[in-house]
């Protein structure tokens, strides 16, 4: 039940990051494989044409920091160009 | 400087082998793309689908189709697939075989990323010495491909992409283990050496046990042979900044197996099978463009294979004169140089230089006995041109001529066409020739398992000559989002001008040409439909249906319909992955259709055909962070041939027969596994 109250009240946020350094689909594989498994991350999307990672995450278990570190332990550098909450 | 290593990958790929023929990237549960160049958007992803982007009718099995099933080997991998049949050669040594358009698989050229492989000696083990788990796709053309690779692609042509040395992935294990005591172990690691990425380099390493024997159905005999396999191999990629792309590797496998009676002092099968695989690819990009280039291809194989078939005293030594004693070694090379053009659009052509060498010695003994050393080349010069109008039409024509040694000059022809007139429909139809000398021993290496007199073309190489029509007509249906929903249908043809022709009765075996037919015939027919779609995200359908009307004509045989060909089969998948998949269901039920059985059979098969069989899979696979967890069932209905083995509760009868397998010979088998994967950080 506490969970579940949690859950109801949990703010939904999607980030888009820039990460310059994809240039391949592999990059898309690496990331997806990686931030996929990111505490709080709910749904993502890696486009390689824009070089743009779209993250939606429970802002109480992670936040865009963590996962910009986290994009960049891996080899991807980001840069937030979009924040915005999709459901409080 | 990925994309520019990636972007040789693409040109290497190019110089190296036909456009139709390009990879198909596809990731770990990564969604699929036809182009190299395609954006990727990662969801849940497909894990056998038909290309699009592809000139020939092509069904790509990505990785993570590859881990679909058990998929210890690459035999398993096409459990999925409707175009491919697996099946055993005989009842006691774990040979597997494929068949494709109806055809035995020696009409299927399998490549090893665009290098010929499993040819001769290490064809009817060499489906179980290729680990899944070192593959990052495959892909399965219908039909005749490029004269790129030579035309051995008679039926139809498998490629197999390995890990690459560029993934990002310096350490990968898999482990899984079976009921009946089959262990599995694979190791995988990719680094890059360097800073500029010249230098990188995967190591692949497998090893596998059956340590148990089992025998289910209690005739005496262990329904799959106590195995022990290894094998590693070690793969290069270098590239310099000017253009030069230069791969290389090699391959060793060390395979032993026991198999055939329980008590171990009786019948018994022992193979021993030792390979040594190494290549060097080179790839030059010329011009400021780079537009055209020249590429080399050379590879070289050894494979050395013991074995013997027959009762064993208490010392556990082979009788000869119970069964038969198979020696036989191999040798060899196949070396390719092309020169490439893609400066127009519009207009491409490929033109070079082939030669193909084995060489082959061969020692049979016991009761059947057979003493040759053969040697076949082919010097080949061939030539293909391009016409490609954007996406809408295609047309690749390619001619190549090759100096058979004993067999002369051979012109083989081929011509493929693609057409799209709207975006949702893809046409496609090809054509040509196919040859290749026949090994009639090792081609037909079941019919050492059996103590029937061998007769006929044992110590020749005929050269087999064939002819194959197809077209393929899909319709990418607007039903979702994804444009993962499409119908496709296709008709293949394949007509043999000569065969060597394999004729079992109730106490001998002979083999003879088609040629010595009066008015011989043999011709396969292939009717299949496929249809895929993915209704919500994460959930795909699959269903795939193949007829197969194969014919020929044999000596003294009551009907010409080809024995121990399924006449239809269909196949049902259902895949369910949860967001970001975390968890992926997967379920696939198969339907096998009748097979005529050979006519010395009928007294245990009154209507003249084996009975349909159902087949069910299902794995459940649990993701986390760098590593998945997965259990599943195979063949869960327990559906086993019954008495596989004629006369076998007496195998010194001159009617002792392992050969005639239709079905499966395990029943209902459970496994659990493992794969841990170490990304490569900053």
């Amino acid at each position: 039940m506490k969970n579940l109250f949690f859950v109801v009240l949990a703010t939904l946020i999607q980030v888009v990051f820039f990460c310059p350094d994809i240039d391949c689909p592999h990059c898309s594989k690496k990331i997806y494989e990686n931030i996929a498994f990111e505490k709080g991350v709910k749904d993502l999307s890696v486009e390689v044409d824009s070089r743009q990672v779209t993250v939606k995450f429970n802002a109480a278990k992670t936040d865009t920091l963590a996962l910009g570190k986290a994009l960049a332990k891996i080899g991807y550098p980001a840069q937030v160009v979009e924040y915005r909450e999709v459901r409080k | 400087m990925r994309r520019l290593v990636f972007t040789l990958a693409v040109f290497f790929s190019a110089a190296a082998s036909l456009s139709a023929q390009q990879i198909d990237t596809v990731g770990i549960y990564g969604e699929r793309q036809d182009t190299l160049n395609a954006t990727v958007v990662t969801a849940s992803g497909s894990s056998n689908f038909l290309s699009k982007g592809k000139e020939i009718r092509t069904e790509v099995i990505t990785a993570a189709g590859l881990c679909k099933m058990a998929c210890c080997n690459l035999a398993e991998s096409f459990e999925n697939s409707a175009s491919v049949t697996v099946g055993y050669s005989d009842a006691v040594t774990g040979a597997r075989q494929i068949r494709l358009l109806g055809q035995s698989g020696i009409y299927t050229q399998m490549l090893d990323e665009n290098r010929p492989v499993m040819r001769g000696l290490s064809a009817p083990w060499g489906l179980t010495f290729v680990p899944s788990q070192w593959l990052e796709s495959i892909q399965i053309a219908k039909g005749v491909t490029s004269v790129i690779n030579g035309v051995e692609s008679m039926t139809g042509q498998i490629n197999m992409e390995h890990r690459k040395p560029t993934d990002e992935k310096p350490f990968y294990l898999q482990a899984s283990v079976m009921d009946d005591s089959k262990c599995d172990v694979n190791a995988a690691s990719s680094l890059q050496l360097d800073d500029e990425g010249k230098w990188s380099t995967v190591i692949l390493a497998h090893g596998d046990a059956n340590f148990a024997g089992m025998d289910h159905n209690a005739d005496g005999f262990l329904d799959d042979p106590m195995s022990r396999n290894i094998a590693l191999s070690n793969r290069w990629l270098y590239y310099d900044p000017s253009g030069l792309q230069v791969r290389f590797g090699v391959r060793g496998i060390l395979d032993g197996r026991s198999g055939g009676q329980l008590d171990r002092d009786k019948w018994r099968a022992d193979i021993r099978n030792k390979d040594i695989n190494a290549y060097v690819k080179v790839g030059l990009p010329i011009g400021d463009d780079q537009a055209r280039s020249v590429a080399l291809v050379a590879d070289y194989t050894f494979h050395n294979l013991e074995s013997d078939y027959g009762m064993h005293d208490a010392s556990k030594s082979f009788i000869p004169s119970s069964g038969r004693e198979y020696d036989a070694s191999q040798n060899s090379a196949f070396v390719n140089l092309l020169y490439q053009d893609n400066t127009d659009d519009r207009h491409h052509y490929t033109i070079g230089l082939s030669n193909t060498f084995d060489a082959y010695r061969e020692n049979l003994s016991g009761l059947t006995a057979v003493n040759s050393v053969s040697r076949m080349n082919i010097l080949g010069a061939f030539g293909e041109y391009t016409f490609r109008k954007d996406d809408v039409f295609t047309a690749i024509v390619g001619l190549r001529a090759d100096w058979y040694n004993g067999e002369g000059l051979k012109m083989s022809p081929r011509l493929t066409l693609k057409y799209m007139p709207i975006e949702q429909i893809v046409l496609r139809a090809n054509a040509g020739r196919g040859l290749r000398y026949s090994c009639p021993i090792i081609d037909n290496i079941g019919i050492l398992s059996t103590t029937k007199h061998l007769g006929g073309v044992l110590d020749e190489h005929p050269l087999e000559d064939s002819w194959t029509f197809g077209a393929n007509a899909t319709w990418y249906l607007p039903f979702d989002k994804s444009g993962k929903t499409y119908l496709s249908l296709d008709y293949f043809y394949t007509s043999f001008a000569e065969q060597l022709i394999v004729d079992n009765s109730s106490t001998s075996i002979s083999l003879y040409k088609l040629s010595d037919v009066e008015g011989g015939y043999s011709y396969t027919g292939n009717l299949q439909a496929d249809f895929s779609t993915e209704p919500v995200r994460g959930l795909t359908f699959t269903l795939t249906g193949r007829f197969t009307d194969a014919r020929q004509k044999r000596f003294d045989a009551m009907s010409d319909i080809k024995p121990m060909t399924s006449l239809y089969k269909a196949v049902f998948n259902v895949q369910y992955a949860t967001n970001l998949n975390k968890w992926i269901f997967d379920f696939t039920a198969s339907l096998n259709g009748p097979q005529k059985v050979w006519d010395f059979m009928s007294e245990m098969y009154s209507t003249g055909y084996t009975p349909i069989y159902p087949l069910l899979y299902a794995q459940v696979t649990k993701r986390f962070k760098g590593f998945d967890v997965y259990v599943g069932g195979e063949n869960l209905t327990g559906f086993t041939q019954k008495n596989p083995i004629i006369m076998a509760s007496d195998p010194g009868d001159s009617r002792f027969d392992a050969s005639c397998v239709w079905g499966p010979l395990m029943g209902a088998k459970f496994y659990a596994g493992i794969r841990l994967t170490i990304w490569k950080t900053k």
